[in-house]
């Protein structure tokens, strides 16, 4: 009997004291500190030079309602809270490096959050592909990762364009080498293109549609009548001779030049690159691209080598090889880079931020920049309770609950602060962004338009929220709801909310079987029609244009900008941009709520290591720092 | 004891069939595709769904003019098939006719589920012209006869037989190397727990059965990184390739299953010790590990290989949770993340492999118990 007491002591001891480890060792409370060396997010020049409406809408507009990024299925990194909410370390951290050789001695170690899905550039969607594959790579022309404006790559200078806008001539320059040696000719560029565009499975092979003979190509691929001769080449795309490549387009679309730089036109030598992408797995990917990286090794699920490319073109030399380190579990990287067996941690979990903020070493190593990602409540318009858009009390009840929302306390309670409160469609730094708010915080206001809408004190109201199931989302519908229900006086009757799956919700979202939902959108490339044409326009009702907005004054004015191609006319453009946004903000068929920050944790050692409001810098940019 | 073994083999082919048909109804059951996206096209969404051949049907279906034609022929079919057999079955005396009889009842009623499916199906509207299509259910069984278990959309152009041996090999070593530490671990203790009933062994085994069952394995497993990896800096955090990147995760693995295994085998053996026969064999001066391990554990072990073979299954398949935390590898996260994406390919590979698994497994232990168990007879004259 006694050893049973004994024994009951022991583990009542043993417990307390784990419980005690857990709840303990808090960091001491401070004052919430905003990140420390925020690096500005890319502001966009309204008078940018290189964004060119189109001038033949139907076929651009198809094209840009398509050119679709897909969103990181990023579960692990913003829901790294799965797994704990805290990594418990103490503050005084060794300086010591860890234990164990993780990479070839001297590299910069880079975190991903998931396995990328291919480094086919005919395959490629997803931006963590994009980050680590646009560093083996180069099209002709490409963004100024700094500036985002538009400057010729592979190209020795801009293209010149024919008097009717349909034809660009591309000179090459004269002495870029593959990464094994071979020399790039014209031949290459025709051979990338058309390689893409006889791919059934490239899910980007839309930004090529405006090319002659491009279409031609693609159902030529999927035809499977055999009667037909197969047409496996685009007739707009020439090599006149070894370093001029000519592309010759159905219609005159100054749009061109931006989707050019997209990935999909990345060059890929034709003597490396078969039709499938096994160039892509460890030892073969020598002399398939023309980056300052060739991939040396794709060891799956664990890490991927980036060995330095020795005939480099370009004037910015890589100086280390990187490793990329897959890694899904938020708190396991977070580990790996407080014990310096990593170098940069991107995407720290947001409920680590204060820890990390508020911890003298780690706090000058945070970064972050405003990505150009905006999120919204959607509002179906179609019909009741937020529908037709014209009527009176619908207006009403569409303004009651814009007016309700406190953003602020949303992204500081839902989201720990890793966020920005937005109130417009267009995040900061896009180009066409213009600072604007339909509705103010007002919970008085609110409720009188709740009355006059019909539903004084929220009788009758039976709303629903449908959202992406998802860690942060589900805080913010809960933060929502909670809002709703004080500044509205709504009961849990009257405001539910409901978690889906993100696929599911994607389809049926389409078919607007939703009153009230999660929406969001991350650009393509950055320009206003690629958030207000390609998303709100009545064309697209039932193809993304999700809460059935239809309004004929913001179809017109966008229409007229897309059209706008004259680069002296820019200001003009955004103008009119403006005024659409303005329209549809005012309508209230959609809230905006916040955008999205990338944070980012890089040890000092290292300088030149960046993000912009899309992707990660090249990686040939990342030294040592003096 | 071979004609059982053969048996049971051959038995796994219609249970694996009837898994690879239920999994692949559920799987199509949402209203959405792998290729649904926030930026998707029905355009390119068509395309992409032609490519990999998602636009055929289901099931399989007369299109075109041939539907009536084709629906008619397969319901008459059946009905002949079983007309039939009702005939055959009259000559009972006949064992190959009644062979026959089984077989063409079974056709018929297969005819009968398929005429059935391809009235609920619907006409398959997206295809030209008119004839017979497989469908994808066929079209899948008959590439996985080939050996091809098709391609993941996720992980783009990379073949799932691939994913799944490159991944599975991984999860398969340290689900080994957590099944060894369990049982390494696990017995010993349960057993002494047993011998030493009521003693403070015991409590402490009992003790440490509670936490273990009671602690979540990812707050277990982050506490152990922190510990080793980032104050004490023993361990690399998070790698994989060395032995010592073992020990962690094994014993996060385990240590749930080792405290049922302890509890199980403590009462196994309890009850067994407190037999007559192990009284006798005390008696006529059998020393303690005659007595404790040849008559009592191998008595006691029934039950406890039944559930050592169930975990060892779990185990060597991967663990989300814990692949996850110490970055390992293996083909634990590949189970969620596929249904997730609806990446169909990944899913059907995966449930199969883990069914075909499990269904090997399940044979072994079911022959160890021939071995542990003399009385326990297989095949032919089992009665149990």
């Amino acid at each position: 009997m006694a050893s049973k007491r004994l024994m009951s002591l022991a583990s009542g001891l043993l417990g307390a004291s784990m419980l005690l480890t857990a709840c303990g060792a808090d960091t001491p409370t401070q004052t919430p500190v905003p990140p420390a060396a925020t690096v500005p997010p890319t502001v966009m020049p309204t008078n940018a030079p290189m964004v060119a409406a189109p001038t033949n809408t139907t076929a651009m507009a198809a094209a840009t309602a398509t050119t679709a990024m897909v969103a990181p299925t990023n579960t692990a990194a913003t829901a790294g809270g799965v797994m704990t909410p805290t990594v418990m370390a103490p503050a005084a951290t060794a300086t010591v490096s860890g234990s164990g050789v993780m990479a070839p001695a001297g590299s910069f170690s880079w975190r991903a959050y998931a396995e990328p899905e291919t480094f086919d550039p005919a395959l490629m969607q997803e931006n963590l592909s994009i980050d680590i594959g646009q560093n083996f790579y180069d099209s002709l022309v490409e963004f100024n990762p700094d500036t985002q404006a538009i400057q010729p790559a592979l190209a020795a200078s801009l293209p010149t364009v024919s008097a009717d806008g349909t034809v660009y001539t591309f000179k090459l320059r004269k002495d870029i080498k593959f990464s094994n040696g071979d020399p790039l000719t014209s031949a290459d560029v025709v051979y990338s293109w058309n390689r893409v565009l006889n791919n059934p499975k490239a899910p980007y092979v839309f930004v090529m549609d405006d090319i002659k003979g491009a279409t031609d190509v693609e159902a030529s691929a999927v035809s499977t009548d055999t009667t037909k001769t197969k047409v496996t080449a685009a007739s707009g795309i020439e090599a006149p001779d070894p370093y001029t490549v000519k592309v010759t387009l159905n219609n005159p679309s100054a749009y061109f030049l931006s989707e050019s730089t997209v990935w999909t036109y990345f060059v890929v030598n034709q003597k490396v690159a078969g039709a499938d992408s096994s160039f892509t797995e460890t030892g073969k990917h020598l002399g398939a691209g023309t980056g300052a990286y060739v991939l040396k090794e794709w060891k799956h699920q664990q890490q991927i080598l980036l060995e330095r490319n020795p005939n480099y073109w370009g004037s910015e030399k890589p100086s280390v090889d990187v490793a990329v380190r897959i890694l899904p579990e938020t708190a396991t990287a977070q580990a790996q880079y407080e014990a310096n067996q990593l170098d940069a941690l991107d995407g720290p979990s947001p409920a680590d931020l204060k820890r990390i903020q508020g911890d003298a070493k780690l706090k000058d190593q945070l970064h972050s920049v405003g990505q150009a990602r905006s999120v919204w409540i959607g509002l179906n318009v179609q019909h009741a309770p937020f529908g037709p858009k014209d009527d009176a009390k619908a207006m009403k009840l569409r303004q009651a609950v814009a007016q309700a929302i406190d953003r602020e306390q949303l992204v500081e309670l839902a989201l720990s602060g890793a966020a920005q409160p937005l109130t417009t469609l267009l995040p900061k730094g896009e180009p066409g962004y213009k600072e604007y708010t339909a509705y103010k915080f007002d919970p008085d206001a609110a409720k009188k338009a709740l009355a006059d809408a019909g539903y004084p004190g929220g009788q009758g109201l039976s709303l629903t929220y449908t959202y992406r199931q998802r860690d942060a989302e589900q805080r913010v519908a809960e933060q929502l709801q909670s809002q709703l229900k004080e500044n509205l006086d709504l009961t849990n009757d009257q405001i539910k909310i409901q978690a889906v799956d993100w696929k599911i919700m994607l389809n049926a979202r389409q078919a607007h079987k939703y009153d009230m939902f999660y929406g969001s959108w991350g650009h393509d490339y950055p320009d206003p029609q690629n958030w207000l044409s390609a998303n709100f326009q009545s064309k697209y009702i039932d193809k993304g244009n999700d809460p059935g907005y239809n309004d004929p004054k913001f179809d017109q004015l966008t229409s007229q900008a897309d059209k706008l191609a004259d680069p002296a006319k820019v200001a003009d453009r955004m103008a009119l941009y403006n005024q659409a946004e303005k329209a549809l903000l005012d309508s209230a068929t959609i809230i905006p709520l916040y955008q999205t920050t990338r944070y980012w944790l890089v040890n000092p050692k290292w300088s030149g290591y960046n993000t912009n409001n899309s992707f990660v810098f090249p990686f040939r940019r990342v030294k040592l720092a003096k | 004891m071979f004609a059982y073994v053969i048996r049971r083999v051959l038995a796994m082919i219609p249970s694996l069939l009837g898994i690879a048909l239920i999994t692949f109804s559920l799987m199509h059951i949402p209203k959405a595709g792998p290729f649904s996206s926030e930026h998707a096209n029905p355009v390119v969404t068509a395309r992409l769904e032609a490519a990999y051949g998602l636009d055929q049907p289901l099931w399989p279906a007369f299109y075109g003019a041939a539907t009536g034609l084709g629906q008619g022929a397969t319901l008459v079919l059946a009905g002949l098939a079983v007309a039939g057999s009702v005939l055959l079955r009259r000559r009972r005396d006949n064992p190959v006719l009644l062979l026959v009889a089984n077989l063409l009842v079974t056709g018929g009623a297969l005819l009968g589920a398929l005429f059935a499916l391809m009235l609920f199906q619907g006409p398959a509207t997206r295809l030209g012209g008119s004839g017979f299509a497989p469908g994808q259910f066929l079209r899948f069984v008959s590439n996985i006869l080939h050996g091809d278990l098709g391609t993941s959309f996720s992980q783009v152009d990379r073949s799932v037989t691939s994913i799944i041996l490159d991944s599975a090999g991984n999860s398969f070593v340290l689900g080994l190397t957590a099944f060894l530490v369990l049982v390494g671990l696990a017995m010993p203790l349960g057993i002494v727990a047993a011998v030493r009933q009521n003693t403070w062994v015991d409590y402490a085994a009992s003790a440490f059965s509670l936490i273990g069952y009671s602690i979540p394995n990812f707050v277990l497993g982050i506490v152990l990184i922190l510990v080793t990896g980032l104050w004490l800096r023993l361990i690399p955090i998070a790698h994989w390739g060395d032995p010592i990147d073992l020990i962690l995760p094994a014993f996060v693995l385990a240590i749930r299953p080792m405290a049922v295994l302890t509890r199980l085998t403590r009462a196994s053996m309890l009850e067994v010790l407190n037999q007559d026969y192990i009284r006798t064999a005390w008696s006529k001066g059998l020393g303690a590990r005659a007595v404790l391990l040849r008559h009592g554990l191998r008595n006691a072990m029934l039950p406890v290989v039944t559930v050592m073979g169930d975990q060892l299954g779990d185990l060597v398949t991967g663990s989300l949770v814990v692949e996850s935390l110490f970055n390992v590898p293996g083909i634990g996260h590949f189970f969620v993340q596929s249904v997730g994406q609806l990446d169909y390919g990944m899913i059907m590979g995966t449930t199969l492999f883990y069914a075909a698994l499990v269904l090997v497994i399940n044979l072994v232990v079911d022959l160890l118990y021939g071995v542990i168990d003399p009385r326990v007879r297989l095949g032919a004259g089992a009665r149990a």
